[in-house]
């Protein structure tokens, strides 16, 4: 069992000994073969990151404790044997854990407050079996605050059914956080959503690291939501898994095979300030105060109505002063999250601006010209917006 | 054409109310494990139960008598369990007629429970498990209200059915009034003492009855039974 070094790209209390997933994973099935020595440490959002087909969700499944490996196998979570190579193992119920999936688990007959109460009821039978070791239950959300945070409390009487997409997740994650897990496994939970939908989720999950101070594994193939959601990432391959690396170093790393590609990018949720039909442009307020210029299109577009913005990294560069003197119309301030470069000397940067993410692409030349960093104030440049279809 | 009740018919309408009340709760009771377990299992006996249990449907039920009655006669274990249990005999009683009942009608309570169990997506189960539901916390707060509709018909099924058998009843119950003879075999009497207005006013009630019943059913969703889980009403 080796045990596998990461390194932190976000500053968080390291984990201790005791603290953390420990796997050592083998199953054969059907020619397909699972091999899969890894720790995961607390705290941290973690990315198992590998093609279709290559194991990484039968691998969740088995930390989850859905599927059983075939060979022998360990699984320690927090000193806590999850399952022992003689097969004994835990029951589901029995292990601290939330899972979200593509696939919608809210409960049917209980509506959006139901399926929370839900969780939040057994939250507490989960932590009755812990009172021997002196844990009193101290949830870090509550109904009230998770319905704010995701956006969701005017759902509270809906039906599943009556949901979208995206609200269906919103509350599925909602729904794992109450019930009060030590651990968080996703299982591509944004890949079967359209675009907007996709969106309003991978916002809810950005606010992870905020509300859940638990490791949380995150099953993807997509490097957007690996940029914008994990901190380490775990590639597999074939039933193979890879070293844990930091994400700002995947690009760089053979292992990946990864590389920002022309459709890279973010979407930014906004609403309509004003029109400027002299010029064919709208003002856009995205987050509290900033004002981003796009060009209006052909779409009917009226004042105060939200409307997305989608952004490829390829369209943003980066200053370190604010040119009054360019013909770019939207020079905004943001703050350097993330500095990833790939084997082609392609360099992703991740930027926080009006609390939402942007990601630009540039060289490795000028990463080094201006010497980029992370946590460094700069100025986006933003060339190119394209005004999604707007939200009724 | 139509003669009014007898005492002794209206007696029997009480036993079949009562054979097929009984009958149905121990029905529920057996049928809602059985499907459970048939739905969710992979064992390779599997099939072996699932054949046994439709073979009713296609059995004629005198076979199915004829086999209970040779299995109540008194010299046999199961007669000899029965009667140190409840100092009582199994054939020509009323708990022999449960007992038939219950065989009979099996398959008319566990295949649309089954079928209604299987549309349950295994993930949602899974899901729930995670958030900490126990496998018993799992059918009470999944299962049962998902197949809410499923249970309403299967036990509409399970009585009406029992209500209207007869082939069982003559072989293993006979006809004693107050014990063993139901509707049917009040039915059957009468046509055979030519007792036609009698047996005119018996059989418009149980046809009244089945097409009632068949009505309440339908009107329950049991057409709909098979996608129970994901038509639920709101």
């Amino acid at each position: 069992m080796t045990r596998l070094a990461s390194h932190a790209s976000r500053k968080l209390p390291k984990a201790d000994q005791h603290c953390g997933l420990t796997v050592d994973i083998h199953s054969t099935q059907d020619q397909f073969k699972l091999n899969v020595s890894a720790q995961f440490d607390a705290r941290r959002i973690t990315a198992i990151y590998g093609p279709s087909g290559s194991g990484k969700s039968t691998l969740l499944n088995m930390i989850a404790g859905f599927n059983k490996p075939n060979r022998p196998s360990q699984i320690t979570f927090n000193s806590n044997q999850w399952l022992e190579k003689s097969g004994v193992a835990v029951a589901v119920h029995k292990r601290k854990i939330a899972y979200v999936t593509q696939f919608s688990t809210l409960l049917p007959h209980l509506t959006v407050k139901d399926n929370f109460l839900y969780a939040i009821k057994r939250a507490h039978k989960k932590t009755a079996l812990d009172a021997k070791n002196n844990r009193p239950f101290a949830p870090q959300n509550t109904l009230e605050s998770i319905g704010e945070q995701f956006n969701v409390s005017q759902l509270y009487s809906l039906f599943p059914e009556q949901l979208s997409g995206g609200e269906q997740q919103r509350v599925a994650i909602g729904r794992a956080l109450l019930s009060n897990p030590e651990l968080i496994l996703f299982d591509e939970p944004v890949s079967a959503l359209d675009e907007e939908s996709r969106e309003s989720t991978l916002t809810a999950l950005e606010k992870l690291h905020k509300l859940a101070q638990v490791p949380c594994l995150y099953v993807t193939h997509n490097i957007d939501e690996l940029m914008r959601l994990a901190d380490d990432v775990i590639p597999i391959t074939n039933g193979h898994a890879g070293q844990c690396i930091a994400v700002a170093d995947a690009l760089s790393n053979s292992a990946f095979s990864l590389s920002a590609n022309n459709s890279t990018g973010v979407i930014l949720e906004g609403r309509v300030a004003s029109i400027d039909n002299a010029h064919g442009l709208i003002r856009a307020a995205v987050g509290t105060q900033a004002d981003i210029y796009c060009s209006a299109g052909s779409s009917k577009i009226s004042q105060n109505q939200p409307i997305r913005l989608r952004i490829y990294a390829k369209d943003v560069s980066i200053a370190l002063s604010k040119a009054s003197d360019s013909s770019i119309l939207n020079i905004i301030p943001a703050t350097i999250t993330k500095i990833a470069c790939d084997e082609k000397n392609r360099t992703l940067i991740t930027m926080q601006c009006f609390e939402q993410t942007l990601l630009a692409a540039i060289t490795r030349k000028s990463l080094q010209d201006l010497s980029l960093q992370e946590g460094q104030h700069v100025f986006a440049q933003i060339k190119g917006i394209a005004v999604l279809s707007p939200k009724e | 054409m139509f003669e009014a009740l007898s005492i002794n018919d209206i007696a029997a309408v009480w036993l079949t109310f009562k054979l097929a009340m009984v009958s149905t709760g121990f029905l529920m009771l057996l049928g809602i494990p059985l499907a459970w377990w048939l739905a969710r299992s992979h064992h390779a006996l599997k099939p072996f139960f699932e054949a046994l249990i439709a073979l009713p449907l296609i059995l004629p039920p005198t076979v199915i008598g004829f086999y209970l009655l040779v299995a109540f006669a008194p010299d046999t274990w199961a007669a000899q369990t029965w009667r140190s249990l409840f100092g009582s005999n199994l054939a020509f009683s009323f708990s022999g007629l449960v007992a038939g009942s219950i065989i009979y009608s099996l398959p008319f309570v566990v295949q649309p429970l089954q079928s209604s169990y299987e549309k349950i997506p295994k993930i949602m189960l899974l899901s729930a498990a995670s958030l900490g539901a126990s496998p018993i916390d799992r059918f009470f707060s999944v299962v049962w209200p998902l197949s809410r509709r499923a249970t309403l018909a299967a036990a509409a099924l399970a009585f009406c059915h029992t209500a209207g058998e007869f082939g069982i009843v003559l072989m293993i119950g006979g006809s004693i009034p107050g014990e063993t003879q139901v509707l049917s075999i009040v039915l059957f009497d009468h046509v055979e003492s030519l007792n036609y207005s009698s047996a005119h006013t018996i059989a418009a009630l149980l046809l009244l009855f089945s097409f009632l019943s068949l009505i309440v059913i339908y009107s329950t969703g049991f057409r709909n039974y098979r996608s129970a889980a994901s038509t639920e009403d709101n």
